[in-house]
């Protein structure tokens, strides 16, 4: 660690930090715990305001989903009616939580990957109190009646543009780590990352600007949302969540990825076949027809990237399943990665023009969503917090207990969650096709299956308060002090 | 009627393309495509080899399931 600290510069200025061409003293291999220390701040920030976007965002989906039995629900104040606390949800979580959680994850990966300390830290904070008074003005706004109504667009352009200053801010941070990576091979995660830096404010600004900035025609506005609402699930949160599984699944079980080949195939095919994706959500729709076919065969071909990713991540937990038993980090990122397989099979499917007739506007099309972003995604980010933060704050997490609640109650909440959607969602298509039912009998078919919807929504919240206390404790450096802590290197 | 937006799409979509290819071509000339199987070994160093679980539930050794009694803090 001393030859460490002499080869470092005592004060880079930002020029430094900006062209590593301008310094000397990247030459030196950083130490895991000094990687970590350079982004404890901005990190731990980064993922405290994503657990607090994500209660306020479960609160919300609660609120929502009561109303979906019990109308009158709070429904004297404008601004808990279905139409503000629905998009207040879905921007809470995809924003607030998803796009921060996939910040601070993809920025100490990238970190570790490139094995280069973090500089200039302040700027990540910078960002982060950007994007986090973005999210919330967009919230607000939202609640005021302001929202826009363009599906994961919501929020009016002025918040807009303060969330994505702050995302770009994190992204170029990004990039610049990975020019100052150390020499050697690229790591898959690393493309990962980087690709979904890149992507995320390309899409997000570029959506932005043809919609509400300087907006097309009516007409061409509908695809250029889907191709965002897609993309933005496909080519951003898809990617981190590869990338962290890519990192995790080897890292914990001790034993390289089964076949680099096919995990380097699945980014490329992800890269080229997904952006072509979203338009199948206008099936049905006034478009150009080759607009929609082009987008079902591109979900079609995503079985290959997929289906290499599935193979690659069983073939090397084979003989290590029992490791599901001793590390919470693998039980979240193995469920995650197995609910990767069946939602992007599953979404494949829904492309299908007659499978599409039956599911589109239907609650089928909810469960799938929340199979992708939360059984798929948010499930691989909890895993990685349990590997994350003990590393950070140098202290093992209060309790096993807590984090078995949080498991459990988050697979069975999503899981059932998941379940009740597709089959409440099925009665309803097969209901709207049949011109002897009225459109109301076929709305009264999922009134059941929405219940169970809202109790497991129940059952995901309590998840969510539990892993928020175990988060705050682990902060306070609660309970007694391990004989050794998961696995850190401790600074010398 | 010339429409400036049009362009944006297509300048937008088409620098994604060419950045797409640029990667492409970048991870190719750096010898990213080669030796694919070593590079899956980039994760692992001298502190933390192959074979080194580094997980594990509170309270318990890396690689161990944590008896009952150190499930749970005090």
């Amino acid at each position: 660690m001393a030859a460490l600290a002499e080869a470092q510069p005592a004060k880079p200025s930002l020029a430094d930090s900006i062209d590593p061409s301008t310094t000397e003293s990247l030459k030196y291999k950083a130490e895991r715990a000094a990687i970590d220390r350079s982004l404890r701040g901005p990190v731990l920030c980064f993922i405290g305001g994503a657990i607090f976007w994500l209660l306020l965002g479960s609160l919300f989906a609660l609120i929502a989903s009561i109303k979906m039995n019990v109308p009158g629900f709070l429904g004297d104040s404008a601004f808990l009616t279905f139409g503000r606390v629905r998009p207040a949800h879905l921007n809470a979580v995809g924003y607030g939580w998803g796009a921060q959680i996939a910040m601070a994850v993809g920025l100490w990966l990238m970190a570790r990957l490139c094995r280069i300390e973090v500089r200039h830290g302040g700027l990540l904070y910078m960002a982060f109190g950007l994007f986090n008074a973005g999210v919330m003005i967009g919230i607000l706004a939202i609640l005021g009646g302001q929202g826009t109504s363009v599906e994961w667009l919501e929020f009016p352009t002025y918040a807009a543009l303060v969330v994505f200053a702050g995302f770009a801010l994190v992204a170029i941070w990004a990039v610049i780590m990975f020019r100052f990576r150390q020499p050697g091979h690229v790591y898959v995660s690393q493309w990962y990352i980087l690709a979904a830096f890149f992507w995320f404010p390309w899409l997000y600004a570029t959506a932005n600007m043809v919609i509400f900035i300087l907006p097309v025609q009516a007409a061409v506005q509908g695809p250029v949302n889907w191709w965002y609402g897609h993309n933005a699930l496909g080519l951003f949160f898809t990617p981190i969540a590869l990338a962290t599984a890519y990192y995790m699944i080897p890292k914990v079980i001790g034993r390289p990825v089964h076949s680099y080949y096919l995990s380097i195939l699945g980014f490329w095919s992800l890269a080229f076949f997904y952006s072509w994706n979203g338009m199948h959500h206008l099936i049905g729709g006034p478009f150009p027809a080759w607009l929609i076919s082009a987008s079902v065969v591109a979900s079609i071909m995503m079985v290959v990237p997929v289906i290499t990713t599935g193979i690659n991540h069983h073939f090397t937990m084979v003989g290590h399943f029992n490791a599901l038993r001793w590390s919470p980090t693998l039980r979240f990122t193995v469920f995650g990665a197995m609910c990767y397989t069946l939602s992007s099979l599953q979404g494949s499917s829904m492309a299908i023009r007659s499978v599409n007739q039956v599911t589109h506007f239907t609650h089928y099309t909810i469960g799938h969503a929340h199979l992708g972003l939360y059984g798929f995604f948010t499930m691989i980010m909890f895993g990685a917090i349990y590997y994350i933060v003990p590393r950070l704050v140098e202290w093992e997490w209060p309790s096993a207990s807590l984090i078995r609640w949080h498991f459990w109650l988050s697979a069975i909440g999503v899981s059932a969650m998941f379940i009740v959607l597709s089959i409440g969602g099925l009665f309803q298509g097969f209901a709207l096709e049949d011109p002897k039912i009225s459109f109301l009998t076929s709305t009264n078919y999922a009134n059941a299956f929405l219940w169970m919807r809202s109790i497991s929504g129940i059952a995901l919240t309590a998840a969510h308060i539990i892993f928020a206390s175990s988060f705050a404790l682990i902060l306070l450096h609660a309970g007694v002090v391990r004989r050794r802590p998961t696995l850190l290197d401790r600074p010398a | 009627m010339y429409n400036p937006t049009y362009t944006f799409i297509a300048v937008a979509i088409g620098a994604a393309v060419v950045f797409a290819l640029f990667a492409f071509y970048y991870a190719a000339r750096t010898g990213q495509l080669q030796n694919l199987e070593e590079g899956s070994k980039v994760i692992f160093d001298e502190k933390e080899p192959v074979g080194q679980p580094t997980d594990a539930f509170p309270g318990a050794q890396p690689g161990t399931v944590p008896a009952k009694s150190d499930s749970t803090k005090s």
